[in-house]
């Protein structure tokens, strides 16, 4: 049982991979693939940007409402 | 779970094709590095027209092989130099399955090890690696 912020990454038999950010509660899910994919420096076959990922991490939030 | 990605690695980490291919059966003094592109020769001594910085000479592949080498393209990824006879026998296809395999495993997990996280690996029952990354914030 996964608990708490991981990233699943599953390398099938063709040496294609599936990455997949868990309990990522904002943004920050975005920057976790992306150094996974920088790491691989792979082509993207598929991308699926769940809701989470447009939410801004807490930090960004305040900076954000603190400029307004 | 919130961001979803599938993609084809490319090989760009010396180290991780290194351990990749030590992973899959080559001892690491059978695996030359070249800092500079080296010949690579046929299974009677020839040389032949492709040159690599990464070589398993044909005595460590098999039986009347040639050498296998990687060779680094100018935008630092790899070009695999495998022959024909090679890509039928040592070096067939499921073989480099193998070795993109555990380059992905190699490259991310060093990785992420450098940025003070966990990885865990497991085999899975169908062939794939599942590789469980922790330590985020």
């Amino acid at each position: 049982m996964i608990q708490g912020k991981c990233v699943k990454m599953i390398i099938h038999a063709d040496g294609t991979c599936s990455v997949d950010a868990i309990n990522f509660t904002d943004a920050t899910c975005t920057h976790a693939t992306q150094q996974i994919l920088q790491a691989l420096n792979g082509q993207v076959a598929e991308e699926h940007l769940k809701p989470e990922a447009r939410r801004l991490p807490p930090q960004a939030n305040r900076q954000m409402e603190g400029s307004r | 779970m919130s961001h979803y990605v599938e993609c084809k690695p490319g090989f760009k980490d010396q180290q991780a094709l290194i351990d990749a291919l030590t992973a899959v059966g080559f001892d690491h003094d059978q695996i030359e590095v070249h800092a500079e592109s080296a010949a690579l020769y046929g299974y009677q001594g020839d040389e032949r027209p492709q040159r690599a910085h990464i070589v398993i000479r044909r005595q460590h592949v098999g039986q009347a092989a040639n050498d296998v080498g990687w060779e680094r393209l100018a935008d630092g990824t790899y070009l695999a130099w495998i022959s024909e006879y090679d890509g039928r026998h040592r070096f067939n296809s499921e073989m480099q399955d193998r070795i993109k395999q555990e380059y992905a495993y190699h490259a991310v997990s060093s990785q992420q090890r450098a940025l003070g996280r966990t990885v865990q690996r497991r085999e899975l029952e169908n062939g794939e690696i599942e590789v469980v990354i922790g330590g985020y914030r």
